[in-house]
């Protein structure tokens, strides 16, 4: 289609940006072609392959390639925490979930730090991570916290599975998986029970000042109280669908309405006890990778857990029934 | 206005969305007006690269999960061009070079 555009566009302007595009992309194709044909010759299918790029502050992907899979730690801690925790994501879902990567064909996860000036985000971007180093007065490196790298790894766990679209009830499924397996990650990896974990996302990210609460981006223990600041507003996630988000904003709310979900799995997790990837973890991550489509909602979700809770016993069986209960689905 | 006055042009610029999206994020204005003799040249190259007046209002690419959107719009006399665009989305570059220039002279 863009190649469509950039030769038969009646708008100069509309041509030029369809030729621009279409450079920029075979560019980056190019450059994933060849790195992927040499790279990493020798090593097999299953074997935990880690590069991690520098975007020197510029906007142009990958970047200068800067550690690979077994190289020794740099001098830079943003490379140095995207490899680390690509790593502990990968183990996560090898280890627990039997799933050889985020492709479950071992794919090589890429990571890009120092991505553009003051960017304050991370993100999958359908091929590789992405993170900013944050601006310095209210955000921290977005390498800093393994959990949203987990979650934004999990992005890619959805792509290739459930495929939940970005919008509305789907793209909220698909942000609260992402969290949901994201606090796994970070729990696993401390070896925390539910009971002692906190169920918080981003933890320590925002960067804090004094008589105001920038606890995290989320909580999936007690949603709507993860923030609280003149500056950025408050956390404005619900816990239960009384208080569902039915604006436009944020592609209808995949953010606000993700803490109904979130909650839901806390509460099944909590009352399941022990360690929360072992049976609600396993309940969630068959969900999403045998039951969910593309246009799947919140019902979908409640139904196909409570049937896959069915495996697990009467007591995960209710824990779950339980849970979905409480945030009223 | 003489001819050694600066052209009284404004940039906005506001991000919001990501991982971190209710979160409000604070929007940065600049007049140019307000810079010096380098800065103002090396603004008026971003502007003129960045051509906003013949982009789309919104691009309409899919964007990637916790995409930033960025919003930026300059203002001349008489007229001004908004362009809201995402990560991911096919914009050009130079909106992302405008975007961090601006970003990088917050007050």
């Amino acid at each position: 289609m863009m190649e469509h555009v950039a030769t038969h566009s009646a708008d100069p302007a509309q041509r030029q940006r369809a030729l621009h595009n279409l450079y920029h992309q075979g560019r980056i194709r190019g450059m994933r072609d060849s790195m992927n044909q040499f790279a990493f010759a020798g090593l097999a299918t299953g074997t935990k392959r880690r590069t991690i790029y520098d975007a020197q502050h510029g906007g142009t992907l990958p970047g200068t390639l800067v550690r690979s899979e077994g190289q020794a730690a740099t001098q830079d801690l943003a490379v140095n925490e995207a490899y680390d925790y690509a790593g502990k994501t990968y183990d996560f879902y090898m280890d627990v979930l039997k799933r050889n990567s985020v492709d479950n064909k071992g794919m090589r996860l890429d990571s890009t730090v120092h991505y553009s000036t003051d960017y304050d985000n991370a993100f999958w971007n359908g091929q590789q991570m992405v993170y900013g180093d944050g601006d310095g007065k209210i955000f921290d490196r977005f390498t800093k916290c393994l959990d949203v790298i987990g979650h934004e790894l999990t992005h890619g766990v959805t792509q290739f599975t459930a495929g939940l679209d970005y919008s509305s009830q789907s793209g909220a499924l698909n942000e609260s998986f992402s969290d949901v397996f994201g606090s796994l990650i970070k729990q696993y990896a401390a070896g925390e029970t539910a009971d002692k974990a906190d169920w918080l996302i981003g933890q320590g990210l925002l960067i804090p000042k004094a008589g105001t609460n920038r606890t995290a981006l989320r909580s999936m223990k007690a949603p709507g109280t993860a923030y609280d600041d003149p500056d950025l507003g408050k956390d404005p996630q619900p816990a239960t669908m009384k208080d569902y988000y039915s604006g436009s904003d944020d592609n209808y709310g995949v953010h606000i309405n993700s803490g109904i979900p979130n909650h839901a799995f806390y509460l099944a997790a909590t009352a399941i006890g022990g360690k929360a990837w072992e049976v609600a973890g396993a309940i969630w991550y068959e969900t999403l990778t045998t039951r969910l489509q593309l246009w799947s909602e919140f019902k979908d979700a409640a139904a196909a857990t409570r049937e896959v809770a069915g495996k697990h016993g009467s007591a995960a069986t209710k824990a779950v029934d339980d849970a979905w209960k409480a945030v009223g689905l | 206005m003489t001819a050694t006055e600066p052209p009284p042009i404004h940039v906005e610029c506001q991000r919001q969305g990501g991982i971190a999206f209710p979160l409000r994020r604070p929007g940065i204005s600049l007049d140019v007006a307000g810079l010096g003799a380098a800065e103002r040249q090396a603004l008026r190259r971003l502007v003129e690269a960045a051509d906003l007046a013949a982009q789309p209002a919104r691009f309409p690419g899919p964007g990637h999960a916790d995409a930033l959107e960025t919003i930026l719009t300059v203002t001349w006399p008489g007229h001004s061009a908004t362009v809201r665009f995402r990560d991911g989305d096919g914009h050009p570059a130079p909106l992302d070079d405008l975007a961090g220039w601006i970003l990088r002279h917050k007050p």
